[in-house]
């Protein structure tokens, strides 16, 4: 389990939502994990507790049991401190009315506790960094959605954080917008050293910026570790294994040799897709290819992707706590 | 560095502690609602008394510079207390307090409902204060907002008084006192609608909802009670009265007025049959409530982030 200088640590931590009297809802259901310093990721499907999790490390709502601390403070003695060596971008539409854009990153600076030409001065540098430097001087009730995650990641970074918490950060951007978010996360992980916290649903996204991830569902923790690690397990592993062939030459013929050999395959997009398990067939399919003179283009096992760990582990939960249920 | 510079800085200093935080959202807060045409226009309509009184000073200067030290220290206000008073209960009797409740409600009913709606305690909560620290900004805000039809106009007058009608050194010197009991006078008043304004506006999300239930609750009872006492005539009816607990409670920091001059008389207008500290106490129990209310409804207040 965690130590005390982990980014942040879980002990034992349940959060129960009281829904019309006695049917409640358990949002945490007494979970431990750390995570180490770096760029983490959060995973999970709609209730699998994420959001509850940030509001608890924010201090927004109370756990009802276990402890939990954030960059060595304890979130329950020590929740303002934490807040100095944090940044939050919510989810959600959020706005201080009535305001520019530079008055709310400066305004969210002082109350993070800068003086008030520092904060100022950081408003504008990050708000040209987070490339709304035309729209400084604009009301942010008029900003579009795009806008608005930049603003927020913007007042996140106003006092230098050495965590980022980011909550879907490109939740309703447009692909060209949601590029650019990718790329100025990354950045500020890999060129700046802030340690990251992203909770999202979009995994491509996790894993271009992420280098852990821990995944929840319903409440529960499910695994966690280094993304290259989780996608190399599961392409290795035995159920999950697959040859991605390009040939040229007669598809027909080829097929043919497969099906001879008994394998079986799928084409999608001009590439033949053979599932194995055990001992790999590149060793049949050459024979294959020189048996019905074909040439064989590319032949790679496929890399298994974020959102294959993710399925094969929701379900493997699932199941597990299906077979607890039934006993 | 340049602000041009698309680059991140580190920041290395000292952070400042909690009172420099709620100063910020105190200060901010009131650049929001105290701006626009909206508030100018109220601000000096909600002032008229003070401003005649005060211009009435300005022109007695200018066209009568000998007699206007007679005329307004000995014939008409005859000291600086009593004509204080008499702006007071102008702008806070039954007759006219509508004014200066609708540009309270008006201007402050947006303070925390307005970033209810706009989700904005989520940016807020997210830095090193908590929801005191806010609820506190936001009362600070409102106080600052509601001395323009208070303190601020009051304070001018008080000027205008003392430089233009000749007071001597020692007529100011035996006066001061009436700067520090119209402060008190100011801050019960600020203290009682403000925190009522801050209430209903950390009840909804929609601000001029929040604003006209403030007026309605202040104004119900003393709407009912003006009906009730023209049939039974009884003095503690004036207790459930906003402008009687007011004039009742200003008569005690100020003490009784003289009322030999011209309008020393009017003073007698004013008068009231309900006990001062009575008034002042239920105007401060009340206040206290909903402030109270006000950060209970913070702490309950669910943050989607």
């Amino acid at each position: 389990m965690g130590v005390k200088n982990d980014l942040i640590y879980i002990e034992g931590m349940t959060k129960t939502y009281g829904v019309s009297g006695s049917h409640n809802i358990v949002a945490l259901n007494n979970i431990s994990f750390s995570l180490s310093r770096g760029a983490n990721s959060i995973l999970g499907p709609n209730g699998a507790g994420k959001s509850t999790l940030i509001k608890v490390l924010l201090g927004y709502i109370k756990a009802d049991s276990g402890e939990a601390q954030v960059l060595g403070y304890d979130i329950k003695s020590e929740g303002r401190k934490i807040k100095e060596f944090i940044g939050y971008m919510p989810e959600h539409y959020t706005i201080i009315p009535g305001v520019n854009a530079v008055k709310q990153v400066s305004l969210l600076g002082k109350i993070a506790g800068l003086p008030a030409a520092e904060a100022m001065q950081r408003a504008h540098e990050t708000l040209q960094y987070v490339g709304l430097d035309e729209a400084r001087y604009r009301k942010v009730n008029e900003f579009s959605t795009g806008m608005l995650q930049r603003l927020k990641l913007a007042q996140a970074l106003v006092n230098d954080p050495e965590l980022l918490i980011l909550d879907e950060p490109t939740n309703g951007l447009d692909p060209r917008g949601r590029i650019d978010m990718i790329d100025l996360i990354r950045e500020i992980s890999q060129d700046h050293s802030i340690n990251l916290l992203i909770s999202s649903h979009l995994l491509p996204d996790i894993e271009a910026t992420c280098e852990f991830a821990t995944i929840l569902d319903r409440g529960h923790f499910v695994t966690q570790g280094r993304i290259d690690d989780l996608t190399g397990q599961e392409a290795g592993s035995a159920e999950n294994r697959m040859m991605n062939i390009q040939i040229k030459g007669s598809l027909n013929d080829f097929l043919g040799g497969l099906r001879k050999q008994g394998l079986t395959f799928e084409v999608i997009d001009k590439v033949i897709q053979v599932p194995y398990s055990g001992e790999s067939p590149a060793q049949s399919i050459i024979q294959i290819a020189y048996d019905t003179n074909t040439q064989i283009r590319s032949m790679t096992p496929r890399k298994a992707i974020l959102e294959d760990v993710f399925i094969h582990q929701i379900e493997g939960a699932e199941n597990k706590q299906a077979i607890g249920g039934k006993n | 560095m340049s602000v041009f510079d698309r680059s991140y800085r580190t920041y290395e200093g000292e952070l400042k502690g909690r009172w420099y935080k709620i100063w910020a959202i105190a200060k901010s807060t009131f650049r929001v609602q105290f701006s626009g045409k909206k508030a100018i226009f109220l601000m000096i309509f909600c002032n008229l008394p003070v401003l005649a009184f005060t211009l009435m000073l300005v022109f007695m200067a200018i066209f009568l510079p000998a007699g206007v030290g007679n005329l307004v220290l000995g014939e008409l206000f005859e000291s600086l207390d009593l004509a204080l008073y008499l702006i007071i209960m102008f702008s806070f009797n039954a007759g006219s307090i509508f004014m200066p409740t609708v540009f309270i409600a008006a201007l402050n009913s947006g303070t925390i409902s307005n970033d209810k709606k706009h989700n904005a305690l989520a940016l807020y909560m997210a830095k090193p204060i908590d929801r005191l620290d806010y609820g506190i900004g936001k009362f600070i805000s409102v106080m600052m907002v509601s001395s323009f039809v208070t303190y601020i106009p009051w304070f001018m007058f008080m000027v205008s008084f003392t430089l233009l009608a000749g007071v001597s050194g020692a007529e100011f010197l035996q006066t001061f006192w009436v700067y520090f009991a119209a402060f008190g006078a100011a801050m019960v008043i600020n203290l009682f609608f403000g925190s009522i304004t801050l209430l209903f506006s950390s009840m909804t999300k929609q601000s001029i909802l929040g604003g006209i239930l403030m007026i309605l609750i202040i104004f119900l009872p003393s709407v009912i009670l003006n009906s009730v006492n023209m049939i039974f005539q009884q003095n503690w009816l004036n207790y459930f009265s906003v402008s009687s607990l007011i004039a009742s409670s200003v008569y005690v920091l100020f003490g009784k007025p003289s009322a030999g001059s011209l309008l020393g008389e009017a003073a007698n207008f004013f008068g009231f049959n309900i006990n001062g500290w009575v008034s002042l106490a239920i105007l401060i129990l009340i206040s206290i409530l909903a402030l109270l209310l006000t950060i209970r409804n913070l702490y309950k207040e669910d943050i989607s982030g």
